[in-house]
Order: structure tokens, then sequence, then C-alpha cells
């Protein structure tokens, strides 16, 4: 397994290539081009505004706006979300290169998670411009946002390592895959704060933490708009669970690839 | 001796082939009502390639030539045995893989250079060279969609042979091509040859392998049925192609289709036969070879002053030659009952290519055709001792005057 990181070291000027192809062509060709990184985001958070801000007004117990604290969380999510409907698909849809050309094959679904996360990076950027904007301030725990950020991409990893090779073999994870993080979604405080578990009964709670992007999710809007530090119990349990993802992943990958090139 | 290049031993590639490519979660659960067959691309292959050597590797199509390349590239893995390479590998299986459209030419060489393993530091070196081996000079900054598919083509060679690799395998990748870029191509083989590096070879043009290769190794439905001499290898393969398709043409002439076939029938050509000089049946000849056809006919009710005729197609509908009894020493005044007559040619001269007999038999005015086989027949010229190339073998001489020729 850790031979896989070597080569993959080896290869890091193509991994580097690959994202960066990946990152310009994603809008190649667009008037806005490299903009729409951060358009993209803002006119996200412009409909929630509309949304939770006028037309449903739903406001919580803090001085942030609703469509602020729920921007926090999606973003991270969307880091997620995209890099499981890309990475699913990355082995099938570069059937040429794997069939013809010889290189360490994780370099796809990794690739694929690293363009998705500078994605977030950027979104993070408007980020804090909203979050200067509407006065909510930045605190010293900032320092801590590497945390959660490192903790996700490890269990992405692991997870685009799997189902882009589980792809490979059916088919019907792309199709389902997308159901599956819209249901994943509401078993994550993203759409309510973590706290509107407080009263409710301790097997809901319990199926909630369970969720290793619970602890990920609530780490982000606790250092970001609640200048506090994360909840360390469940953000450990987060780490924990992308380690054990990425290392299954990194498994499961590398004992079926010699078999992609007959699949796809 | 030194370790060799590449070693392959008693190499067994098998495939599962499926009714239907993608795999659901429904045949998973159904498994075994799924028709599965394992297809042996190859079959206990032993081969060695020594440094340096230029290795031709020939075959009919799904003979395993591409496999056994994919195994040397690595990108697939043998089902059992054992696959050893020492060297540094550039596979140009794949031409411009890591192209993207949207980029420009200069975009793509970095992409395309770093997808083959070559650092950006190395294509940054040589990136002039490259541009100027696909001569692409002037269009290197426009997006590789508005490229022809030809300067697409050159773009990705040159990256592929900038590569600094110990063994180069060939994939027929130069065959799209024109005939210019083809020499190109092949004149940078020869420098690689030159500098000493193990090249592997596929590909249908015989001439190619000829040309390129040492040596060469022919596989025939995964197996290896010989290796040595280019020269050697060739002649086995063609005689082996040339077998096969003397059945096949056998078999194609018993078939009596009715396409290609009209007339009254009232007299009817029954059958036509190919002959070699001591009358063999034969379906494949050599320029200069003797040909005799035999045509039986029957005349289902007497006809009188009848004329047969003949004609030879090439493949393409060039016609070659055409003629009739009406204006020689043959001349049948009635047809009745059954009979026979020959088309004779002492010496056969078309050129190597495929080609077709037709035959006719029609009143002397032309006003009734009673039988018409339209290319009906085919047969095949294949190489004959002279290097000659066009339609046709014309006798002649070549002769000289003036000083050092031995005239004045």
């Amino acid at each position: 397994m850790f031979s896989n990181l070597k080569e993959l070291g080896e290869y890091h000027e193509l991994l580097r290539t690959l994202v960066s192809k990946d990152i310009r062509a994603r809008y190649k060709g667009s008037v806005l081009g490299f903009l729409w990184n951060f358009a993209i985001p803002l006119l996200q958070l412009l409909v929630f505004w509309i949304l939770f801000g006028i037309i449903v007004r739903v406001q919580l117990d803090s001085d942030y706006p609703f469509a602020i604290f729920l921007f926090t969380g999606l973003l991270p999510w969307n880091f997620l979300a995209n890099s499981l409907m890309v990475g699913s698909l990355c082995i099938v849809s570069n059937a040429n290169l794997v069939k013809k050309i010889y290189f360490p094959l994780q370099i796809l679904p990794t690739t694929v998670v690293i363009s998705q996360l500078i994605s977030l990076l950027l979104g993070m950027v408007v980020l804090a411009l909203i979050v200067l904007v509407f006065g909510v301030g930045f605190s010293t725990y900032l320092l801590l946002l590497p945390l959660p950020l490192v903790v996700e991409f490890v269990f992405l990893l692991g997870l685009t390592y799997a189902l882009s090779c589980a792809n490979v073999f059916f088919r019907d994870v792309e199709h389902i895959i997308g159901i599956v993080v819209m249901a994943w979604m509401y078993v994550t405080p993203i759409l309510y704060p973590i706290s509107y578990l407080d009263d409710k009964p301790a097997w809901a709670q319990a199926a909630i933490h369970l969720n290793p992007m619970t602890g990920v999710i609530t780490a982000f809007q606790d250092i970001i708009l609640d200048h506090r530090p994360p909840d360390w119990k469940w953000l450990g349990y987060a780490a924990l669970a992308a380690l054990v993802t990425y290392f299954v992943g990194s498994y499961i990958f590398n004992r079926y690839k010699f078999r992609f090139e007959e699949e796809v | 001796m030194a370790t060799p290049a590449i070693a392959i031993r008693d190499v067994v590639k098998q495939y599962r082939v499926k009714h239907e490519k993608g795999r659901t979660l429904k045949e998973l659960f159904l498994r075994h009502r799924i028709y599965q067959e394992t297809i042996r691309a190859l079959d206990h292959v032993d081969l060695e390639i020594p440094e340096g050597r230029t290795m031709g590797v020939i075959g009919s199509n799904g003979s395993g030539k591409s496999t056994l390349l994919k195994l040397i590239a690595r990108t697939s893995m043998p089902t059992s045995g054992s696959v050893e390479v020492n060297g540094r590998v550039s596979a140009l299986l794949e031409l411009g893989a890591g192209f993207h459209p949207d980029f420009t030419g200069r975009e793509n060489v970095y992409l395309d250079g770093a997808i083959m393993g070559l650092p950006r530091r190395v294509v940054a070196e040589r990136f002039d060279e490259i541009v100027r081996f696909a001569e692409m000079e002037q269009f290197i900054d426009a997006p590789a969609k508005t490229y022809s598919s030809g300067m697409y083509l050159r773009l990705a060679f040159s990256v592929a042979v900038s590569i600094d690799p110990d063994i180069i395998l060939i994939d027929e990748v130069f065959a799209v091509g024109d005939e210019s870029f083809q020499r190109k191509c092949m004149e940078r083989m020869d420098d690689f040859k030159r500098e000493g590096k193990t090249i592997v070879f596929v590909s249908h043009s015989l001439d190619a392998v000829r040309s390129l290769c040492d040596e060469a190794v022919w596989l025939d439905r995964g197996k290896v049925m010989c290796t040595g001499s280019t020269t050697e290898v060739i002649d086995r393969y063609l005689d082996s192609v040339n077998e096969e398709e003397e059945k096949r043409l056998a078999r194609e002439q018993g078939v009596f289709r009715d396409e290609g076939r009209w007339g009254s029938y009232r007299a009817e050509i029954t059958s036509v036969s190919l002959e070699d000089g001591e009358g063999n049946p034969k379906h494949i000849f050599r320029t200069g070879d003797r040909l005799r056809a035999r045509i039986a006919w029957k005349a289902n009710v007497p006809v009188d002053d009848p004329v047969f005729g003949m004609a030879i197609h090439r493949g393409d509908g060039v016609l070659c030659f055409g003629t009739n009894t009406s204006g020689c020493d043959y001349k049948p005044e009635k047809l009745e009952g059954e009979g026979e007559l020959s088309f004779e040619l002492d010496s056969l001269a078309l050129l190597p290519g495929s080609y077709f007999f037709s035959f006719s038999c029609h009143s002397r005015d032309d006003s009734e055709i009673y039988d018409y086989h339209d290319r009906r027949y085919p047969f095949r010229v294949v190489d004959g001792p002279r290097r000659e190339v066009g339609l046709v073998h014309m006798e002649h001489r070549w002769r000289g005057w003036g000083p050092g020729t031995g005239k004045a």
C-alpha cells in the first residue's frame, strides 16, 4: 500500500499536470472561464439567500443568517458529492488511457479528488468574503481549518478508489450514487444545526453521529461561524473512519486494477 | 548470453467474453444464467527478444499480436506465466491518448508527455524539436480541436518518439498517416535501430516488417507458429495464408449463387474451373504461370452460331482484359447437348492482386445473351519472381549506350 504512495510520488508530475488540465478544462470555452469557480458558489449563496432569507425566513439563534450557515456546510458537502460523482466515472471514462498506456491507475481518482479540493478552496475564498461582509469575522481557531479538510480529503480518496473500481464491474454505481449522496446529505447536519438533535431520541442522534461526515461538517461550522474548536470526539471518529476507508479503498483498487483493462 | 530486453515465458492470457459488456447488479444476482466464454488470446507463448534487436510480429487479425504488446507495455497482466522487461518502455500504441481538444498544441505536448512519463523539464528542452518534427510550427498555439487528423497524429507521434526509451513498442500507429509522414516515421525507427534500441513492431504491412525488422515472430490464434529471420517467417506465413485462401476460393466457387448471373438460359454455362499447367484445380497463381479455365456448357435447346466471351476484372472493378470467340480459331457452329471448352493463358501477365473471371455465352449478333456469369470466379495473383508494379507484366528489355556501357 505504501509502495503505491511511492509510485504516486514518482508520477507526481503527471498528477500535477492532470489536475491542472482538469481545472483549466472545466470552464474552457466559457466567457467567464476561471471566474466560474467563484461565480458558482456565489450564485448558490444568492439562491439560499432569497429562499431562506426572504421567502421562507428561517432564522437560527445566532447572529448570522441561515443562508451563510447553509453555505458553510454545503461547500464541503459539494466537495464530497462532486468527487464521488465524477470519481466513480473516472476509470470508465478514461478507457483509452487505461487500455493503452501504463501509469499508476490511482492517479485517475486521485486527480478527481484533488481538483475538487481545489474547487472547495476557491469556494472558501468566496465564503471568507461573505463572512467578512456580514461581520461574522475570523478567530484564531481558523488555524484548525486544515484538520477537517485533511480528514475529508483522505476519506474521499478512499471512497473514490472503491467507487471508481466498483463502477468498472458494475455500471450501476454511477446511477445510484446521486440518490445515495442526496439521502446522505439529510443525515448530515447541513440543512439544520447539530443542536437541533438535542431533544431528539438517542437513536436518531446516534445514527447521525455514526456518519463520519457529521464530525467533518460540524467542524467547518464550528471553526468558521461559531469561532470555537471542533468537537474533538467526533472529528477524531471521522479521522479514524477516513483512514479505514482509505486503506480499504486502496486495497480494493489494487486488488482489481489489473482487470480494468479487460473490462472498460 | 546477456539478459534479454524482453523475456516472455509460458504466457497465457485469457479474456472473458460476455454477451453484454456492462455488468449490472441483476446479472450479479443471476450469475449462473450468464453465458460466459473465455478466449485464449495468448496460449503458452515463449519469446525472448535480445537487446538491440528489431522484432516484427505478424499474424492475421485476432492472433494475439496486440495482446502481446499490451503485456510488454504492462497495461495488461498475464493470466499465467511471466513477462520480464529490462529497460524503459515506450509504447506507441495509442497516439494522442492524453490529448484534450480544447487545449492548444503546446499545452497538449506537455500533457501527452506527462502521460507518457516524460518530465516537464525534458519536454521543455525538446519542445522545439518536437514541434519541428511534427511540422507544426504554425499551429502550435491553436486549440487541438481545430487540427486535421493528420496534424493531430503528427504531433502525437512526435511527442511519443521524443521519449528516450530502451524498448519501443509500435502497433501499426502510423498506418493512418500520409505517405511522407509514414516515411518519416520509418526513418525515425531506423534511427532508433542504429542507436541500438530494442523495437517490437506489429504490422499488417509485410513490406514494412521486411524493411525494418531483423527477426520476426508469427502468431496464429495465440500460438507462436515460428520465429526466425524476417524473410523466412514471412515466407512461411504467406504460404499458410495462400493455402487458407486457396481453400476459401475453392469453397466460394462451389457455391452457386444467382447474383451476377443472367440470360435466357437457352444455353447454360454449368461450371467453370481454374487449373494450373498440370490440370490441377487452383485459385492462386503467380505472374507468368500457365492458367487454364475449363468451361462446361449445356444447351437446353439447340443453339446456332454461339459466341463464348470472357473478361477479367481486378477486385476494384478495373476491367483488365476481355475477348470472345468470334474472331478466333475456335468457332462452335452449334451447341447441342453438353460439352466443354477451355480458355488458356500460356503466361499470366497480371501482376499481384485479386481478380475475377467472367464468362458468357451469347448469340453472334449479341442480340441474345444465353448465359452471363459476371465476375463469379475469383482468383488471386501473388508475388512472382519479378519485382514489378502496376496492372500487367509487359515483355520488355533494357538496353544502354554511351561510355562505360560497352557500346558507343
